[in-house]
């Protein structure tokens, strides 16, 4: 299988405050691919990068076989954008917008435009500018689907939007990559819409992809063990330490990445015990992750 | 694709084009009024026209300049509210891009163009003109039309190149071209400022054109 995106070794820096370091991703075709990330965390700049927005400082970009920057038309006209703020012309109306957008793309899809509209409930001479952010959100996922593109990269598509418009577009590109095989990046902070969705996930914090894997081992390998008489080290445990905390009575609470059921032996062998083991659902996963990330950099520096 | 470029720019600077092509469209009739209506009391009647003329050429020129640059900063603001987002995820090349929205503003410079033509043409058909005045509308409105795209031509290369600093280089280049003008009034001719000064407006000069005759009649 192709990857429908690979990054290798970016690096991207504005001013001193903020920049994204040799971020390596790999997004696999037809995976809808959930990008985490706590706010100002890099995900929108990423996105920018990959998208050949930005030229970044180092490193290797490719979407659907094109190499971004220098040939980011090329990928953008295969590609659907739904960025995090509304982008579209605010004088046009509904339906000039469509058209406006429907120029750019050859396999634009009439039929599926009109469909979506109808379902959406946006009105073609509704202007743009008098748009609430719900129907906005719509119109910008109506232009995206009807595009027909092979990848769709959706910066927080839902956010802000109500529950209802919420499942409505999610609903909708659900049905679309279902028809059409498509690969989906979506980038967002909430990760409970993630987990219904996402079949990878890449998680990032202060402009670092700090963890990239299937949903399955996200929610499965993450656990929270109880464990008495814990050894002073994890040196050589064939899991990852994200955090440990002391308990009463002597035990400790650990917070491991990359669990399997037979990995009680290696306490064993150092005359450890684990007294319980606890699933984390994604949420209590994503924060660990990012506690986890957050020490070791303290501890690096 | 053009053509949704051209007609996403009509939607945003209409307004704008609308109320130039009113103003350069009138501005001939104004001229005339001024000059027949005895602005100039005392004067021969040729005379009395022609110096009529002078300051709405004037205007003329000024809109000409503030024409060529709204259409450049109106749109461009209009993109930069979204932080160019849109046409950055357009799936074509940023230069090519940026080659239609320049042919799509210079498309729409046009209409205050022939407005302004038409005006001079229709003002002249009601006027008399006096034996020893010849009238020039076509050379008005080409004159109108280079200064509006010279003007628009620098900003639009100034705001592309470069972005959200454009309008400090503007301001730096306007303060240095007033103050080459000022010296060179203030020391004297044949000084440096000066021969600097006359280079540029007078012609082969780029800005020859703001310093040519802006009247719609002439001896």
């Amino acid at each position: 299988m192709t990857d429908a995106i690979r990054i290798r070794d970016l690096t991207w820096r504005a001013g001193r405050d903020f920049a994204i370091r040799d971020l390596s991703m790999t997004v696999p075709t037809g995976a809808i691919y959930g990008f985490l990330g706590p706010n100002g965390s890099g995900k929108t700049t990423t996105i920018r990068l990959m998208l050949g927005m930005l030229p970044p400082a180092d490193g290797q970009i490719e979407v659907l076989g094109h190499s971004v920057p220098r040939f980011a038309h090329r990928a953008l006209a295969r590609v659907g954008f739904v960025p995090e703020r509304l982008h579209l012309y605010p004088m046009l109306t509904v339906e000039e917008s469509i058209r406006f957008h429907r120029a750019f793309y050859p396999a634009f899809d009439d039929a599926e435009a009109e469909r979506l509209r109808r379902r959406f409930g946006l009105r073609e001479e509704q202007l743009v500018s008098r748009l609430s952010k719900g129907e906005a959100g719509k119109l910008m996922m109506l232009l995206a689907l009807a595009q027909r593109a092979e990848l769709l990269v959706l910066d927080e598509p839902t956010d802000g939007l109500d529950p209802v418009i919420r499942r409505e577009v999610l609903s909708a590109l659900v049905e679309y990559v279902e028809s059409r095989a498509a690969t989906v990046f979506i980038s967002s902070h909430l990760v409970h819409e993630q987990e219904r969705i996402c079949d990878w996930i890449g998680v990032m914090d202060g402009g670092r992809l700090i963890a990239e894997l299937p949903m399955q081992e996200f929610r499965s390998g993450i656990k929270r063990l109880r464990i008495a008489q814990a050894p002073p080290t994890q040196d050589a445990a064939p899991f990852a330490l994200l955090s440990r905390e002391a308990l009463p009575l002597r035990d400790e609470e650990w917070v491991v990445r990359g669990w399997q059921p037979g990995m009680r032996e290696w306490f064993q062998r150092a005359g450890a015990e684990v007294r319980d083991i606890q699933d984390l659902d994604l949420e209590d996963s994503f924060v660990e992750l990012l506690r986890g990330a957050r020490d070791n950099a303290e501890e690096t520096r | 694709m053009f053509t949704q470029i051209l007609r996403t720019q009509f939607k945003v600077t209409r307004t704008l084009v609308a109320a130039f092509a009113v103003t350069t469209f009138a501005a001939p009739a104004l001229a005339w009024r001024i000059g027949a209506s005895g602005g100039y009391p005392g004067t021969p009647s040729a005379l009395a026209v022609r110096a009529g003329f002078e300051p709405v050429g004037l205007i003329l020129m000024s809109a000409a300049c503030l024409l060529g640059f709204l259409l450049v900063a109106v749109p461009w603001n209009v993109d930069g509210a979204s932080r160019h987002v849109y046409p950055l995820s357009l799936p074509l090349p940023w230069r090519r891009y940026v080659s239609m929205r320049f042919g799509a503003g210079a498309l729409l410079l046009l209409l205050p163009v022939l407005s302004l033509w038409l005006g001079a043409l229709v003002t002249l058909a009601l006027m008399e003109l006096p034996a020893t005045l010849r009238a020039y509308p076509g050379g008005l409105a080409i004159r109108f039309g280079f200064a509006s795209l010279l003007v628009y031509a620098f900003t639009f290369l100034l705001q592309y190149l470069a972005g959200r600093r454009a309008p400090v280089i503007l301001l730096v280049l306007l303060i240095v071209v007033a103050a080459v003008g000022v010296l060179g009034a203030a020391v004297g001719a044949g000084r440096g400022a000066e021969q600097f000064f006359r280079l540029i407006t007078e012609w082969p000069g780029p800005l020859s054109i703001f310093a040519a005759e802006w009247r719609l009649v002439d001896v």
